[in-house]
């Protein structure tokens, strides 16, 4: 029982400096946080207990911060600093990290900034970080064995209607309310960020090439459609029929364009494998 | 060989503005250490980059987010991965901190004191030894750099880390720029830490820089390792044996020939106390040593904080 006592007490001493350390003001502000001090930690030869603290928490926001800026720097580009600083304060105070990889921390950010308030161009923003956040899991995403080009020859042409493109696994969709892709290269390419058009809709494949280069490439809205479907897994023709009745695909141009499509996407990588559905 | 392990050499961290370099012009290195976290991930460049390192050369693996004295249990996720990676690798033993990270539901990201006292040390050695059982290769507790200390401790680091790795039955990763950050930011003697330290339990040594604050020591690996760092690591050497020794360079890297001279540093002084260490086992009369101490100096300019294995592999394109 002693044993276990002295464990939930070391427990206790952890957790209470865990969230001192997530505190945004100096601990030295804070009379708590010297009071906690004093009675856990020793002082050291030059600084006080709450000084040695203070290190610690100095280190959490420095290194949380460094890491949001290095994963969305379109995010940052467009914000300024000041606007930033708030915006990752407020983040990390309502997503504390919460994964062994730093890697991670980012994931929650795109919603988070939608329920902005303060941000008045928070539309944009959000799908800006959308598309970031897309790039970091399309960076990392499993390997796929590279599409044999004869693949789509080899398919039995009455298997057709039930064939689904299965996509590569680093493929990501985005549906935008601007070209969040171009502000984000200029912005990369240090340019200052400009104003965009409030409503220029933009459907984005965000994917790893074959070379391992990550691109967002534009595409229209029935092929964004299209692949979409085929992440939900539907047969690839009943898709781009939908598009054909929908009239976003002119019906003269049916065959030339979804040949273009799958051509395109196989040299983009874009494809894993194609399967025959059930 | 030292703990029952092999020794590997002198080698360095591998980081990411170094890759370039290493994949074209394959330079001499005896073994590179990979921060295992780094390389947990499904896919892309960061395992292609691991696959064609490993085609080349040894790795040993180091991790920082184990967390192994955090009041939550050890993330069964995490270790999962560890294990694929470890298998993947070929990594002869696997080293993490003594330190926690975490809180449940909360990640630090950092290494964080551990208060010494007899329920931490039965904590962290029980999961130390889980932990070597679940990787099936030997397991290593590096002793961290820190800057605050509990007032709930009641015996020294070097007392800690003897009855963990005696209890656990687990090795020492040997930081020797730790021991001298550590005894300087709590003004200890940094060669009664070394020689409390249990010395025949080390797998590896790890060697770095800092920066010097003034009022304390930032364990930051960004700069050369100083002259009192190169006579506590010789002093070490000299007790251990030949042991695989990693120079370890996080922030401001500078180009790889600069850290491989560093490295070259090193095996010019493991060699040399090495063969201080055979003149001893041959009952030569040895030179005394001059004497390490943590002498107070003023500020040095510096980063202001510090990242364990230098940067992640991030996103350039898109």
């Amino acid at each position: 029982m002693a044993e276990l006592a002295e464990d939930a007490e070391l427990s206790r001493l952890q957790e209470w400096l865990g969230r001192a350390l997530r505190q945004r003001r100096a601990l030295d502000a804070d009379p708590d946080a010297i009071a906690w001090a004093e009675g856990a930690l020793e002082p050291s030869p030059t600084l006080s207990a709450i000084a040695c603290a203070e290190i610690y928490r100095q280190q959490f926001w420095l290194r949380h911060t460094a890491s949001l800026v290095d994963d969305f720097p379109g995010v940052g580009g467009v914000l300024g600093q000041a606007r930033w600083q708030r915006l990752v304060e407020e983040y990390l105070d309502a997503h504390p990290p919460d994964s062994w990889t730093l890697r991670d921390l980012g994931h929650a950010l795109p919603a988070f900034v939608a329920t902005r308030d303060w941000l008045d161009d928070r539309a944009l923003v959000a799908d800006l970080a959308r598309l970031e956040w897309a790039l970091i899991e399309a960076f990392d995403a499993a390997d796929s064995p590279p599409l044999d080009a004869s693949a789509i020859e080899r398919l039995d042409p009455e298997a057709w209607p039930q064939v689904r493109v299965l996509l590569d696994p680093s493929v990501r969709l985005l549906a935008a309310c601007a070209p969040v892709h171009e502000l984000r290269r200029g912005i990369l390419a240090g340019e200052a960020p400009r104003a965009l058009p409030e409503s220029s809709p933009s459907w984005l494949v965000v994917a790893r090439s074959p070379l391992r280069r990550l691109r967002a490439e534009p595409v229209s809205e029935a092929e964004h459609r299209v692949l979409l479907a085929q992440q939900g897994g539907a047969p690839l023709l009943g898709a781009f029929g939908e598009e054909l009745e929908a009239g976003r695909v002119p019906p003269a141009d049916a065959e030339a364009t979804l040949a273009a499509w799958l051509g395109r996407w196989a040299e983009a990588g874009w494809i894993g494998a194609f399967e025959r559905g059930g | 060989m030292a703990a029952g392990v092999r020794d590997l050499g002198v080698g360095i961290g591998l980081r990411v503005p170094h890759y370039r370099s290493i994949l074209d012009d394959h330079p001499a290195v005896d073994v590179f250490e990979i921060i295992s976290e780094n390389f947990m991930v499904e896919g892309g460049k960061p395992r292609f980059h691991l696959g064609a390192v490993l085609e080349r050369y040894p790795v040993v693996q180091h991790g920082v987010s184990l967390g192994i004295g955090g009041p939550g249990p050890l993330d069964r996720d995490y270790l999962a991965r560890l294990r694929r990676l470890v298998r993947e690798t070929g990594t002869p033993w696997v080293s993490d901190h003594f330190c926690w990270s975490s809180v449940p539901g909360v990640a630090l990201h950092d290494l964080l004191p551990l208060p010494f006292t007899p329920a931490m040390v039965r904590r962290v050695a029980e999961r130390a030894r889980q932990v070597q059982d679940l990787l099936e290769v030997p397991f290593a507790l590096e002793n961290a750099s820190s800057y605050a200390a509990f007032r709930a401790s009641t015996m020294t680091e070097w007392e800690f880390v003897t009855e963990v790795c005696e209890r656990a039955g687990v090795g020492l990763m040997l930081d020797v720029n730790n021991v001298y950050v550590t005894s300087y930011n709590h003004g200890l003697d940094p060669e009664e830490f070394l020689r409390g330290l249990p010395l025949h339990r080390v797998v590896q040594v790890h060697l770095a820089g800092h920066t010097n604050l003034g009022t304390h020591l930032l364990d930051t690996h960004s700069t050369h390792v100083i002259d009192p760092v190169w006579r506590l690591y010789e002093a070490a050497v000299e007790r251990t044996g030949p042991v695989t020794t990693i120079l370890e360079w996080d922030d401001d890297i500078p180009a790889l020939e600069v850290v491989l001279a560093e490295a070259e540093k090193a095996r010019t002084s493991r060699s040399a106390a090495l063969a201080r260490r055979a003149a001893v086992e041959r009952g030569e009369p040895a030179a005394p040593r001059p004497r390490v101490t943590v002498a107070r100096e003023a500020a040095r300019p510096g980063p202001s904080g510090w990242r364990q294995g230098g940067p992640r592999e991030l996103v350039t394109d898109g």
